[in-house]
């Protein structure tokens, strides 16, 4: 299977970038089943960066005029709006997978996972869902209703009372880092579900909807576990003995793939204020 | 919800094409009075709305657009056709009675009085021999037909209209569709029925819409062709936004 993961971001984000690709060639893929690319979606790199992808074989795609992009919203966000259009970008692959930049692999068995379940023909996306403790969104009253409460909002401005009628009590799944085959019905669905969200007042969140929204018309997917896309700033993990991560409500489960989400948002701990960030880079989760 | 004698409405056919009237097989349906239903996307024309006495206010499709159906089976006489919601039988009818080989799945034949009511119509149109019957729900039964080996050249789509249900019908359907195949779409005027064309037209496939009261549609794909049509004249059917763009 020729299986392509993409990526993309400007250059202020790249070091974010960067450290998310080391931990994908950190650990190849079955050679005889999978010949692996990492693709990256320029939103306007800078020279070294873009010779640090090249010295790598990393496949550079340029062009964003082809890409929509959300109303009022900066440039960054191509790497939203690019995410149903990969078969189209990239063609010539049998699948992808598609890696914000702040996902980390942390073992093997994290790419591995996703890759696998994409020889199931009949599968038509894999993600993870957000319904474990780990995503706190959900286990904390207070936190769930601002989250649910914003979604359905959203939902209702773009698809209408009858979808939000019919999703607004579900858990959604989380689309900063999913697989799917070039063949899936999933990418028309969520280009047609996205381009409905384009002019609409900008939220981060309306490119999740549609995904959601469109993994419900077509069904078939496989819910990742919460270990598979593990959301650090919800719920951070704990290091073993082993130096694996692991769940903190469950020690014994092992991460096998870090989220490190919020990164710029300030934290505050007995140590003083920092950032996410920081605390991951303190804690060992990223480079 | 049956109408005075005063009422205007008229039954119309494209005058393009071949004629069958099934009514003496649907004893108990009436023209109805479409403002006893209260489904939001139900239009209001000048063509009679045929419905179910016993059975409340759900409409079957009309005259014309009961031809659609027959004048495209007649196109695939012989060959394997699945309809999804079959409701009384009128619609099925009108498919059998164009000679195609036809899969049926309507989660109402569960029901045995339904059942035996559809039975029974079908019976009298003399053209129930070629039909198979299956008591559930797309796209469950569909995938379950499908991994079994059914290939369809004609399906019908007319089943649940609510959100996400008509894509996903056109998801299963178009999985098992044969290389050259045509998908009909009734009620396109609610919008989460037109999402199921959208959804084969963004996979490469020929679209069409049907000017007819609930608006019909053709997707085809290979060697199969729709069959013309032409609205009536004298019915002055506004393109809902949802659907403007579309040939």
């Amino acid at each position: 299977m020729r299986l392509c993961c993409v990526l993309a971001c400007d250059a202020a984000f790249f070091y974010q970038a960067a450290a998310s690709i080391e931990t994908i060639r950190r650990f190849p893929l079955d050679p005889e089943r999978f010949e692996l690319d990492i693709a990256f979606i320029d939103i306007g790199l800078r020279a070294e960066q873009i010779a640090w992808l090249t010295e790598r074989g990393i496949r550079l795609h340029t062009n964003l005029g082809e890409l929509p992009r959300f109303n009022d919203a900066p440039e960054y966000t191509y790497a939203l709006t690019c995410r149903p259009y990969l078969p189209r970008l990239l063609p010539d692959y049998d699948a992808y997978i598609w890696i914000d930049c702040d996902i980390r692999f942390l073992l093997p068995a994290g790419l591995q996972y996703y890759a696998q379940q994409l020889l199931d023909s009949a599968v038509s996306i894999i993600a993870a869902q957000e319904t474990e403790p780990s995503y706190r969104m959900n286990a904390d009253a207070r936190t769930a209703q601002a989250y649910h409460s914003q979604r359905v909002r959203r939902i209702a401005k773009v698809y209408g009372t009858e979808v939000v009628q019919y999703c607004q009590y579900y858990t959604p799944f989380n689309s900063g880092l999913f697989a799917a085959r070039a063949d899936s019905p999933i990418w028309t669905r969520y280009r047609r579900n996205l381009q409905k969200a384009l002019h609409v007042p900008f939220n981060g969140m309306l490119q999740q909807d549609a995904l959601n929204v469109s993994m419900l018309e077509v069904g078939g997917w496989v819910r990742a576990p919460s270990v598979m896309n593990w959301l650090c700033s919800q719920c951070l993990p704990i290091k073993a003995e082993d130096a694996t991560w692991r769940d903190p409500h469950e020690p014994g489960r092992r991460v096998f793939v870090a989220h490190l989400t919020d990164s710029t948002a300030a934290v505050t701990s007995p140590q003083g204020r920092s950032t996410f960030y920081e605390t991951y880079r303190s804690l060992g989760l990223t480079g | 919800m049956e109408i005075n004698q005063s009422d205007t409405r008229y039954d119309y056919i494209s005058p393009n094409f071949r004629q069958i009237y099934l009514d003496d097989s649907f004893p108990n349906m009436i023209a109805g009075d479409p403002t006893s239903s209260n489904w939001p996307h139900l239009r209001h024309g000048p063509h009679k709305w045929y419905c179910d006495k016993r059975a409340g206010p759900v409409g079957f499709l009309n005259r014309d657009e009961a031809h659609i159906l027959y004048n495209t089976a007649l196109q695939f006489a012989g060959k394997p056709a699945l309809e999804i919601g079959c409701f009384m039988g009128w619609s099925a009818g009108h498919l059998a009675a164009g000679g195609i080989d036809l899969d049926i799945i309507d989660p109402l034949f569960g029901d045995p009085a339904v059942k035996e009511s559809v039975l029974s119509s079908l019976s009298r149109t003399g053209f129930s021999g070629k039909i198979r019957w299956y008591a559930g729900t797309s796209p469950d039964v569909v995938d379950r037909l499908g991994r079994q080996g059914s290939r369809w050249e004609l399906i019908f789509i007319d089943g649940n209209h609510d959100f996400p249900a008509p894509v996903q019908d056109a998801v299963v359907c178009e999985r098992y569709a044969a290389t050259d195949a045509l998908i009909l779409f009734h009620d396109m005027n609610a919008p989460a029925v037109a999402e199921g064309l959208y959804y084969l037209r963004d996979r490469g496939w020929n679209v069409r819409l049907y000017h007819t009261a609930q608006i019909m549609a053709a997707a085809w794909r290979g060697a199969a062709l729709p069959v013309d049509h032409i609205p009536d004249p004298k019915a002055n059917w506004p393109i809902p936004e949802h659907l403007r763009g579309l040939p």
